[in-house]
């Protein structure tokens, strides 16, 4: 019997309900949600003039600038960059995000040891993750 | 997924730069092809299909 008509297990069936437009409305309303939240917080920005709801509308705005730049520059990446070295780079990409959240989560338990995270080393996290992430791939593939 | 990249390519005396070259891909791409770490997308299997002039269920294999 080939493995297409045996019954899917369990992670598997998890895997198969998890629809990814859900998903990812969820990750954007939340996301959209905690950057009107943290610009509320007045520990966030130190120097802003701008009232805070300004701040969370050039925050928004921004980001959607930027966000639309990079997938204009991610296209091009795709067409110009070839396919292995793309796909190795989005996988890799993935990876750095993924790190950054769970050591952000971690990190903010430690945080009467550790202080609070700045920026900049949130960067790093992201980075060092990213460059983990695509070296991993190098090494390991992901043909299987 | 296999393939028979490298049995090819050997046939034809070609170094993996030589392919790269003829794909237009990068060298580290064929060898990851030829070693099962990477499986081409669809349009640069097309392409690997009419440099061999073979049917890509020639070249790449189910496991």
């Amino acid at each position: 019997m080939s493995e297409h008509n045996q019954t899917p297990g369990l992670r598997s069936r998890i895997y198969k309900s998890l629809k990814p437009d859900w998903a990812f409305g969820f990750v954007l309303i939340v996301g959209l949600g905690l950057l009107v939240l943290e610009v509320q917080d007045p520990a966030q920005y130190v120097a802003a003039k701008w009232s805070a709801s300004a701040v969370a509308a050039a925050a928004i705005v921004l980001t959607l600038i930027i966000a639309l730049l990079a997938t204009v520059v991610a296209a091009l990446d795709r067409k110009k960059t070839d396919d292995y070295h793309f796909q190795i780079m989005a996988n890799s990409a993935i990876i750095a995000n993924i790190t950054a959240i769970f050591v952000h989560m971690v990190w903010n338990l430690a945080e009467p040891r550790l202080g609070t995270m700045s920026v900049q080393i949130m960067i790093a996290i992201l980075l060092f993750a990213w460059g983990l992430g695509y070296f991993f791939y190098r090494w390991r593939g992901f043909g299987q | 997924m296999k393939n028979r990249l490298k049995v090819l390519r050997a046939e034809r005396d070609w170094s993996q730069a030589d392919l790269a070259s003829r794909l237009a891909v990068s060298r580290q791409s064929v060898n990851a092809i030829e070693t099962g770490k990477y499986d081409p997308s669809l349009p640069l299997a097309f392409k690997i299909a009419d440099l061999f002039e073979m049917p890509i269920e020639e070249i790449f294999l189910r496991d």
